[in-house]
């Protein structure tokens, strides 16, 4: 029986207290809002700030305790849902102001991961993790990878959306060259966070969550363009980076934007040696989003996904215990099964190629 | 002169079916050429005689223009209304032109009252020039451009223009602030809506903020181009999620140079929130990709560089195209798309909507034109 | 001046080296330029969308430097790049350099053309 592999599940801790337990003095006692700080709150009504399914609260929960913190409820989810594995993406809430202070949230979170998720469980791994660095301090970040890229539970680095600085541009590349010389892809997740951010639109803030949830996932978009002009794939062949909120839908767009205006600006970015597109398949993949489902009509979907490249470059991520969790059987149910396997499984295989262990690849037979 | 005496005795005589409109043409503007239309105290203030450049922050290697719109008698492309005319009306096929005078748009980065006093200016130089003693054809057609950081100066100007017979938009930048649906505007699109004039958004090469990311700066013009198109996708979604169609039914708004193939994931995308988190905006009543395709139009150019061009087909399909396209050259910059090519490979079913007839309901152009001397010139070159 | 599949573009001394003459052959006109003292014959229309390739600029090819932020200019005067959407080809092939692999291998239609006896003649029109 096929593996199902889920790229995208979201752990959080018992309580938000429970970061500092995993950080040193001084610094533990700088406040940190954890998983309640929010750009925008998510209108669904489920407590207690409406972004995660109340269905995930732990069992007996008092007032301080948070949905999706209890793994043996997460593997319960797994297991109705006939997924094997899943990938784990914390959440550290967008920049703090003290970017020692988010080096230190950082490596407090991965220690908790360990500590908490990412040991056996009846015999077996169920759990992947990933390695939360802060892009804002290059140096500290490749000492963290550094600390973790041994740990065979970690499958790739993870880094914020919302930075200063797109992620192609030469200030990261010591982050990026010690991930790949680990094997390491990258995950750039949208932390949602109030942080020190801009606008998490080009023209501005929007006054409700929906048109902020609308278009969040998209803004994978000044990354990619960003790492692609700035020949990142030509100096790390081997470097990938995954967009764990989606956005695969938008890709085409951008993809073919980029090739339409390349040749007239290739003099600016020489060491660019293909078209835009060219880099995609090698160096990207996206997790499945349920708002991007597209709504034309079952030919329309096969279409869109052939045009789209959806086989080659989705990988099925739930979200659990977010409130837009998504179930495997709602992925491009209109497509062929080896299609749908290839976005279930296949594709999260060969993206974490050597990380996900033996386990996995024998479960996949 | 021989000519124009021609052109008016055929323009009694015969009439011409429109059969191409394009949707965006620059005139280069330059502010010594509009500088005395200013009003007082602002003229003397700021703009006696030109500006330092605010714009063309990301350059590129290219070249800007195509190499053949210069004018014989200097000036630079899309300086000269008459060798322009000539070239979109007799070289290329053109029956109308709607003018969008990019190079005088509003920056929003200073003081509204003087931006909104500036763009006066190149709205009453329009007027007497490329819509005036220049527009003895009446091919061209202009937009009346606004700030919209000055949402009550931007009302004041559009009524100060409503009814004129050549200008047929509202023009309005990309960049903003504040996304545009957001109340702050209404006054806009309550004047716009009021004039029976649709708001026409293009793309600008302007400064700073307008280029921002919500992760940073980009580094290249590659980047920030390939990027602009999200500005639209914001507004897009702002429109129609702050209700502002059920405030002004009216209005409609034209997206140029923007592209539109992000219509289909934007369209999906709004739907499916809309069913899940709908009450959040009582207002929006009706399926997102409803007001889009009511109330919006996008112009063709530049055509995505898609292989098989058979894929961008489809995806007009998707989204509607035959509907929702306006074509459009972007003369005189480099990256136009030329009619006849852009015509054969459009379904043929379309063809004559897309070229023609959305622009004609759209900015309320007539079927029939003139015969007019253009048309001499195209018949016996 | 025509003569069967020939077309006579004029004296060779017309077209030094770095020049370029366009003449009236076939539906678009072609453009003959000399390269570093070759003769190459280009169709005038880009194979792309179709833009009056011969109106393009004649420049060089850029290329990454040395240092990072460095970029190499090379090959000067062997590049043509389209007025339109500013496709750059290699003057002596015809041919879209760097697209070579990719789904778009564009190459330009180009004509046999030779000296004989001082003149610069077009084959194949």
């Amino acid at each position: 029986m096929a593996a199902g592999i889920d790229t995208v599940v979201h752990p959080l801790m018992r309580r938000n207290d429970v970061l500092q337990q995993y950080m040193r003095e001084p610094l533990k006692r700088l406040f940190v809002a954890g998983s309640y700080r929010s750009m925008y709150p998510a209108p669904t009504g489920d407590p207690p700030h409406g972004e995660f399914l109340a269905s995930a609260n732990p069992k007996d929960a008092g007032p301080l305790d948070l949905p999706g913190s209890d793994p043996a409820m997460t593997l319960a989810f797994l297991d109705e849902n006939g997924l094997d594995f899943a990938v784990l993406v914390p959440l550290t809430r967008g920049l703090n102001a003290s970017s020692n202070h988010n080096t230190a949230i950082c490596a407090a979170t991965n220690d908790w991961l360990t500590d908490v998720w990412l040991g056996e469980r009846a015999g077996r791994r169920r759990f992947y993790g990933s390695i939360c660095v802060n892009p804002r301090d290059p140096e500290a970040a490749v000492a963290e990878i550094r600390r973790w890229a041994k740990n065979p539970a970690m499958v790739q680095v993870v880094v914020p959306m919302l930075v200063h600085t797109p992620y192609g541009q030469r200030v990261y590349h010591p982050i990026w060259a010690e991930a790949a010389s680990h094997g390491l892809p990258v995950a750039v997740r949208n932390d949602g966070g109030s942080g020190l951010e801009y606008p998490p639109t080009p023209v501005g803030y929007p006054r409700f969550f929906i048109e902020y949830h609308t278009l969040a996932s998209g803004n994978f978009g000044t990354h990619l363009a960003s790492l692609i002009t700035e020949g990142v794939f030509e100096k790390f062949p081997n470097l990938k980076f995954v967009f764990p909120d989606g956005g695969h839908d938008v890709l085409s767009h951008l993809g073919w934007r980029l090739d339409t205006t390349f040749p007239a600006c290739r003099g600016e970015t020489p060491w660019v040696k293909k078209m835009p597109t060219e880099y995609l398949a090698g160096h990207f993949r996206f997790a499945s989003a349920r708002h991007e489902r597209p709504s034309f009509g079952a030919q329309g979907m096969a279409d869109w996904a052939r045009i789209s490249d959806a086989e080659t470059l989705v990988m099925f991520g739930s979200h659990y215990p977010h409130w837009t969790v998504m179930r495997p059987d709602e992925l491009f149910p209109e497509l062929p099964e080896p299609a749908r396997d290839r976005m279930l499984a296949g594709n999260a295989l060969d993206f974490y190629r050597d990380r996900i262990g033996a386990e996995a690849a024998a479960a996949s037979r | 002169m021989a000519v124009k005496t021609a052109g008016a005795e055929r323009a009694s005589q015969r009439e011409v079916a429109v059969r191409v409109v394009d949707a965006d043409v620059h005139p280069t503007l330059s502010v010594d050429m509009f500088s005395e239309y200013i009003p007082e105290p602002w003229r003397s203030r700021y703009y006696r005689q030109s500006l330092p450049m605010v714009g063309g922050l990301y350059g590129s290697v290219m070249s800007f223009h195509r190499e053949d719109t210069a004018p014989p008698g200097g000036g630079g492309p899309g300086s000269d209304p008459e060798f322009a005319a000539k070239q979109l009306f007799v070289d290329e096929k053109d029956d109308y032109a709607i003018l969008i005078p990019m190079s005088a748009s509003a920056n929003q980065l200073t003081n509204p009252e003087a931006e909104t006093a500036f763009l006066s200016g190149v709205n009453a130089f329009q007027a007497e020039t490329w819509l005036g003693k220049h527009n003895w054809h009446g091919r061209f057609k202009g937009s009346i451009v606004v700030s919209p950081a000055d949402p009550e100066g931007a009302a004041r100007e559009i009524e100060r223009w409503a009814g004129h017979p050549h200008f047929v938009q509202v023009g309005m930048p990309l960049g903003s602030r504040t996304p545009f649906g957001n109340p702050r505007h209404d006054p806009i699109w309550a004047a716009a809506a009021r004039a029976g004039l649709p708001v026409g958004f293009h793309f600008t090469t302007t400064a700073s903020m307008n280029w921002l990311t919500p992760a940073g700066f980009p580094s290249s013009y590659l980047e920030a181009h390939a990027l602009a198109s999200y500005q639209a996708m914001t507004h897009v979604a702002s429109f129609v999620l702050e209700g502002v169609f059920e405030k002004f039914p009216a209005l409609k708004l034209a997206w140029i140079e923007t592209g539109f193939t992000w219509l289909l994931p934007l369209m999906s995308r709004l739907d499916n929130n809309w069913r899940d988190l709908g009450h959040e905006v009582p207002l929006v009543k009706r399926a997102p990709s409803e007001y889009i395709k009511d109330h919006m139009r996008f112009s063709t150019q530049a055509l995505d560089d898609v292989a098989p061009f058979t894929d961008l087909v489809r995806v007009m399909e998707l989204v509607e195209g035959e509907r929702i396209l306006i074509f459009s050259t972007d003369y005189p910059h480099h990256d136009t798309d030329d009619p006849d090519w852009l015509e054969a490979r459009l379904p043929k079913a379309w063809r004559h909507r897309v070229m023609a007839d959305n622009a004609i309901e759209l900015y309320g152009l007539p079927r029939m034109r003139p015969w007019d001397t253009f048309d001499d010139q195209r018949a016996s070159p | 001046m025509k003569a069967g599949g020939r077309y006579v573009v004029g004296s060779v001394d017309e077209l030094p080296p770095g020049t370029m003459k366009l003449v009236p052959v076939g539906k678009f006109g072609v453009g003959v330029y000399n390269v570093g003292g070759e003769l190459v014959a280009l169709t005038n229309y880009c194979p792309h969308r179709g833009g009056p390739l011969c109106q393009g600029q004649v420049i060089g090819w850029a290329e990454q430097g040395e240092r990072p932020w460095e970029i190499r200019w090379s090959r000067p005067g062997e590049i043509l790049r389209c007025p339109w959407h500013q496709w750059e080809f290699e003057i002596k092939s015809g041919s879209a350099i760097i697209y070579q692999e990719s789904k778009r291998p564009y190459s330009i239609r180009m004509y046999p053309v030779k000296v004989e006896g001082g003149e610069v003649v077009l084959e194949g029109v």
